[in-house]
């Protein structure tokens, strides 16, 4: 592909910021950047990892790019309870460990990693570190980005704080701005609210059944938009330490009705 | 005065009156205050668990001590909601005793250390916890604190012995502290450096130190404290620990 802008922008973190068949999708947040500044977008998230994942691969990208740096970075911010890591497994939250161990197509050492990365979760891991941990990971990224000051960096929250025993539903009881977030960046941009929050707002399987899920990104064309435009904001905009937070008008049923009639 | 300490066995305490406290760092640090200095060192806890500790101490208490003294412990002890001393010495004691009440705690800790404790990720979370409670230390203006660093940034690969022959001067830590005061070189490299025991079920040593290493790792403190600035490091020459 050809572009008119020599702009580059790379994308970190997990299935919110994946690009699952190579392909740019015009209605996804990664086709509208793409079109807007008419440069390379590459969406690099991976399914299921975690934040210390698309640390090291952000990390690696870095050092990997170091003649070529991008100008802008976007980093998904994946949930504080995937905090185990392994370079050659990308995927090992406590759901992908439990379904992996059983299946019959990996192989014996694959099979004792996963075991392992399920008991980890059943016997070891602990909320409040969890929560803490990725708190200390934000802060640590957060001074990371001083090394590389030509490059914007966005930071995405995928998720927010939650507590032991609560889960995902959450999000739906509460408004966009009553989200307790990890860190406030101060090195970087952030945006506001968390994406799970779109996601479960609008399009959100019912029943929970995510095998239903056919969302791009786990969002509807309406909050892609809605996402590439805060983006934008916060690409042409950019100031460290800044939030740019999406409406939360512009996320009610009726816009978002709107959006789709459009 | 009051000073707290939080951290493993390169802090534990003892109690006033004891016999041996006048030839330990806790104990010169004591008699130089006019003061019992409390150390609330777990041996073979993680840092993790000493960050709640100290957290959970400042947070809950109305009259804030006028010093922490923090001993960073090593990374790969585990953090646990129910098993506070977590570390591969003892799961790898407990591997066989299916009568324990957590052997399911620590046979997944055996399956962590063996896959993912090896991997780059414990350095840096080492780092980001430092980094953080550095952070944290800004919620407490009236507290110092002095972080005495027990180990250092190691390869997957290295072990402990690593200290007998490492350069003083490529030493590499986790963190430089900004927002509070620090002791350097980390204490193991003390520690090995004078008694080291041939066995280490047989250390006789307090906080695993000689009688000479507490002298000088107590002065460091004390000038830490005189003299406090955020942002300070006292180092202890490496001529003198040899």
């Amino acid at each position: 592909m050809t572009y008119l802008s020599s702009m580059k922008i790379v994308v970190f973190g997990d299935s919110f910021q994946q690009n699952k068949e190579g392909l740019v999708d015009p209605s996804s947040y990664e086709g509208m950047l793409t079109h807007h500044y008419d440069c390379q977008v590459e969406f690099l998230g991976d399914a299921g990892s975690g934040p210390w994942h698309a640390f090291f691969k952000c990390k690696k990208y870095l050092e990997d790019s170091k003649d070529n740096l991008p100008d802008v970075i976007i980093f998904g911010w994946s949930e504080a309870c995937r905090n185990l890591y392994h370079p050659n497994y990308s995927a090992l939250n406590g759901a992908q460990c439990r379904m992996n161990y059983k299946s019959t197509s990996i192989n014996p050492e694959e099979r004792e990693v996963y075991k392992a990365g399920l008991d980890y979760y059943r016997f070891l891991s602990s909320n409040k570190k969890e929560n803490y941990e990725l708190k200390s990971l934000m802060m640590y990224f957060d001074n990371f980005t001083l090394n590389y000051p030509d490059i914007k960096f966005i930071n995405l929250h995928n998720f927010s704080w939650l507590e032991r025993l609560k889960w995902w539903d959450m999000y739906d009881k509460l408004g966009p701005r009553q989200l307790t977030y990890h860190h406030t960046f101060k090195n970087s941009a952030e945006i506001r609210p968390a994406l799970i929050w779109l996601s479960r707002r609008d399009g959100w399987p019912l029943n929970d059944r995510m095998e239903n899920e056919n969302r791009n990104c786990h969002l509807t064309p309406a909050m892609h938009r809605l996402l590439a435009d805060v983006i934008i904001s916060a690409i042409d905009y950019y100031s460290p330490g800044k939030i740019f937070e999406i409406e939360p008008r512009l996320m009610d049923k009726q816009n978002l009705q709107k959006m789709v009639i459009k | 005065m009051k000073i707290l300490g939080f951290g493993d066995s390169f802090i534990l305490g003892l109690e006033e009156g004891h016999a041996k406290l006048p030839y330990t760092y806790q104990g010169i640090l004591g008699e130089h205050f006019n003061t019992y200095a409390e150390f609330k060192g777990i041996s073979g806890s993680g840092p993790w668990t000493s960050f709640f500790d100290c957290q959970d101490y400042l947070t809950t208490t109305k009259e804030h001590p006028d010093v922490v003294i923090f001993a960073w412990s090593e990374i790969n002890r585990l953090y646990n909601d129910f098993v506070k001393i977590l570390n591969y010495g003892i799961a790898k004691n407990k591997e066989n005793d299916t009568t324990d009440v957590n052997h399911e705690v620590y046979q997944a800790a055996l399956g962590y250390y063996k896959h993912f404790a090896s991997t780059e990720k414990p350095n840096y979370e080492m780092a980001a916890l430092m980094l953080m409670f550095d952070e944290f230390t800004l919620n407490f203006p009236k507290t110092k604190f002095i972080n005495l660093h027990c180990f250092s940034w190691l390869k997957g690969s290295d072990w402990w012995d690593v200290y007998d022959t490492i350069d003083y001067k490529d030493i590499n830590y986790f963190h430089k502290f900004k927002n509070c005061a620090e002791v350097r070189p980390p204490l193991i490299y003390m520690s090995r450096r004078d008694g080291w025991p041939k066995d280490i079920s047989k250390e006789s040593r307090e906080c695993h130190l000689t009688e000479k290493m507490h002298k000088l790792l107590a002065n460091a403190i004390i000038e830490c404290i005189t003299d406090y600035k955020p942002g300070k490091t006292v180092e202890i020459p490496a001529q003198k620990i040899i």
